[in-house]
């Protein structure tokens, strides 16, 4: 800016001036370059909102992807929102999704997609090459959640859930944890999942999410080996598997008293566990579970006249659950409660994950419990 | 003064944990890296204390001042270019880094030059301020930083995708004889007091440092972080398949409730901020140590013309960095990152050792008049 009726200054050396212009000038040239390329509006791009990778049944072209388009839209109502579909079967997961791109008209931005799906068929088989191809991608995020689809991935992403307020937003709210809070969903992440794949001691699970009228369910884990399923647990299962490893609360355990099914919410949950070696292939494994809560169903008069009896078979019937759900892990020959990874750590030698895998299938167990009514809600 | 200090050592510790030194250390460890962790605290913190205590006889001098004060005129130049060498290659080296990270993970459609192009002339402006003014974008600079990046470590630390078995496992491995690669990057971590080789001369006549254990303590947090927290997000084995293990990490992060769920980009955004820092502050300091090879210059700490030559050296430094980009990837960084690290660890430790035995000689008169001079 010049001002003419401001005292003039002692103008700068003309060399330094014309360094100072020379500096701008480049910085100029450098930014209008670096904005130039690889930049482009958000008007011109495409969200993926989940993407799924399933078994196509054809052997040339194996992988069968879809992704799930979110459709901008000026209203967010629920059941308003507009999602396009495209599915591709290819040889490799990457190329498929190539040329999927020369299908839309908008650049394919994978940046925001929260939610990965393996199809029943391919998590039956090998999830090994799509879970690397996942974490190889810079633009998914590590975060992201990942889930088995049934049928398959593709039906999974089809569904428009009725309260939907924008694309994909079910299954977010579903795995986040930040809407429904159930004692039944255990979501992993997919950082979580690559982990688990690569860790000695430690074997991925992945929840199983099916269609229903309206939207999905999602009540029931897959346990894999490092590559397939093994095993999948019923909601019973799941819930119980949650409140073992993540000692999760607001959940509930069950008996029965006098013919009645007696429910207990669980309050405070604390699960210890302790590994002890007895020899080559030998060991137990100890498990002491604590519960405490207030009852949601039950017979009248539970607290003072039968809670002693009650806890007792609550106690009885969580150990046999517990003992029960162990075997059938340890029968699948995998090991999702990190028990090897925790022998390893409480144990000082270098065979240590030799030792374990050698006696994880004769492993013992003894589970302990001990279950506290707190109270028995708003009637005695 | 004291607080410039410790923001130099924050800075330092905690761009460590962005660059190399994970890399490095998780790569040995079940062969040595949790022994050497704590070789490399001792070791560190004993450097430090000595080069704290030397540096505190000369107030208001620098390394090539106090140099001059002992040793025939030959030796100071040679130490003086290897000293310039040292800073001009470790904040290059971390400029170049960062690019290639930002490249990778946020601009891939970029080409990393051109990236570079942009960041170099920030620190070259940087680094062509004067000695004070970078003290100040420092302090600025750190504050602004210091709660972002303590958020996140908290956060990681509390939130329950840690595996602690995975960490306790590692833990195990702590009997195992530590190696020189490894305590070489360990030592890194603490190598923040080396700032004081130009900035000593901002110092008063009366400057103590107060407050040293914090060294230790700030240093050993940060290094076990920069170890172990890793481990316990992405278990004992796949840690070791990452390429930025850290990036990872943040990556693995959500905020929920934060305007940016993803924490990766909190964390590129800051440690832009602590790269850019980080190399003006190197580059001004190489630049000081090339001024300071002519024996009749005198210094200025707080100049408000920029002299010529000190745009020159810039540009030389950006120049070379460029150039360094085409021949350079991610696979070649990593392999010179770790005879870097080893080679710049005897560097420093000679230096220490050396201004620590200086200081121990009475200092000439000349030495109390400089310092007078100077305040």
């Amino acid at each position: 800016m010049i001002r003419l009726d401001a005292p003039r200054r002692p103008s700068l050396p003309l060399r330094a001036f014309s360094r100072r212009l020379a500096a701008l000038l480049l910085a100029a040239a450098l930014l209008l370059q670096a904005t130039g390329c690889g930049f482009i509006d958000i008007d011109k791009r495409f969200f993926v909102v989940a993407l799924s990778v399933d078994k196509s049944g054809n052997d040339k072209k194996p992988y069968r992807i879809t992704i799930r388009l979110s459709i901008p839209n000026s209203k967010t109502e629920p059941g308003m929102e507009k999602s396009q579909i495209e599915t591709i079967d290819a040889k490799e997961i990457s190329e498929g999704l190539r040329i999927l791109k020369s299908r839309v008209d908008k650049e394919i931005d994978l940046g925001h997609c929260k939610v990965l799906l393996l199809g029943e068929q391919l998590a039956r088989d090998d999830i090994s090459d799509a879970v690397e191809w996942m974490m190889r991608r810079r633009d998914i995020q590590s975060s992201a959640f990942v889930a088995v689809g049934q049928p398959d991935g593709r039906r999974i992403l089809e569904q428009m859930p009725l309260s939907e307020r924008y694309s994909g937003n079910t299954l977010f709210l579903t795995f986040g944890g930040d809407a429904t809070k159930s004692s039944f969903i255990r979501p992993i992440k997919l950082f979580d999942l690559f982990r688990r794949i690569n860790e000695h001691g430690m074997d991925p699970y992945l929840p199983i999410v099916s269609l229903t009228k309206n939207g999905y369910e999602v009540d029931r884990l897959a346990l894999l080996d490092k590559t397939r399923i093994r095993a999948v647990l019923g909601p019973d299962e799941t819930q119980l598997f949650n409140q073992l490893d993540q000692q999760y609360i607001n959940s509930t355990i069950k008996t029965s008293f006098e013919d009645r099914t007696v429910m207990l919410a669980v309050m405070d949950l604390t699960v210890r566990e302790k590994i002890r070696r007895a020899g080559a292939g030998q060991g137990t494994l100890d498990l002491s579970i604590h519960a405490g809560g207030t009852l949601e169903e039950g017979p009248n008069d539970i607290l003072h006249r039968h809670a002693a009896v009650v806890e007792a078979s609550f106690e009885r019937d969580l150990a046999a659950k517990t003992e029960a759900l162990l075997r059938k892990i340890q029968r699948s020959g995998v090991d999702p409660l990190q028990f090897g990874l925790r022998f390893r750590a409480t144990h000082r030698s270098k065979q240590a994950f030799e030792e374990w895998q050698e006696m994880y299938p004769t492993l013992k167990f003894q589970v302990r419990t001990d279950v506290d009514i707190q109270g028995a809600g708003r009637i005695k | 003064m004291n607080r410039y200090f410790y923001y130099s050592f924050i800075m330092v510790a905690m761009l460590n944990l962005m660059l190399y030194v994970p890399s490095v250390l998780l790569e040995e460890r079940m062969t040595g890296a949790v022994s050497s962790l704590l070789v490399a605290i001792g070791l560190g913190t004993l450097t430090a204390y000595a080069v704290t205590s030397a540096m505190a006889r000369y107030p208001g001098l620098g390394v090539p001042e106090i140099l001059r004060l002992y040793l025939p005129e030959w030796i100071v130049k040679t130490l003086l270019s290897l000293f310039a060498f040292v800073f001009f290659f470790a904040s290059s080296f971390a400029l170049v880094g960062y690019t290639l990270l930002l490249n990778r993970v946020l601009t891939p459609d970029l080409p990393a030059w051109n990236l570079l192009l942009v960041l170099g002339l920030i620190c070259i402006y940087g680094s062509t301020r004067s000695s004070m003014t970078l003290l100040f974008l420092m302090e600025m600079t750190m504050v602004l930083t210091i709660p972002v990046i303590l958020f996140i470590l908290f956060k990681g630390i509390r939130s329950p995708d840690v595996a602690w078995n995975a960490i306790y496992t590692i833990a195990q491995y702590v009997t195992v004889r530590p190696t020189l690669t490894s305590v070489a990057a360990g030592t890194f971590i603490f190598t923040g007091y080396i700032n004081l080789a130009i900035f000593n001369r901002l110092n008063p006549p009366n400057f103590r440092l107060k407050g040293r254990w914090l060294i230790p303590l700030l240093g050993s947090g940060i290094l076990l972080t920069t170890f172990f927290l890793p481990i316990g997000y992405h278990g004992t084995m796949a840690v070791d398949r990452y390429m930025y293990v850290w990036t990872q990490t943040a990556d693995s992060m959500t905020m929920s409730f934060g305007f940016i769920e993803r924490v990766l980009f909190l964390f590129l955004l800051v440690y832009l901020a602590l790269t850019l820092l980080y190399t003006s502050i190197g580059w001004h300091q190489a630049i000081e140590f090339i001024h300071s090879l002519r024996k009749d210059r005198k210094f200025e700490v707080d100049s408000t013309e920029t002299p010529a030559s000190s745009w020159w050296i810039g540009s030389i430094f950006f120049a070379l960095s460029v150039a360094s980009m085409f021949f350079l990837d991610e696979k070649l960084t990593l392999a010179v990152a770790e005879i870097w690290l080893t080679f710049r660890m005897f560097i420093e430790q000679g230096a220490a050792a050396l201004l620590f035995l200086l200081s121990f000689k009475r200092p000439p008169d000349a030495a109390k008049e400089a310092a007078h001079d100077s305040a």
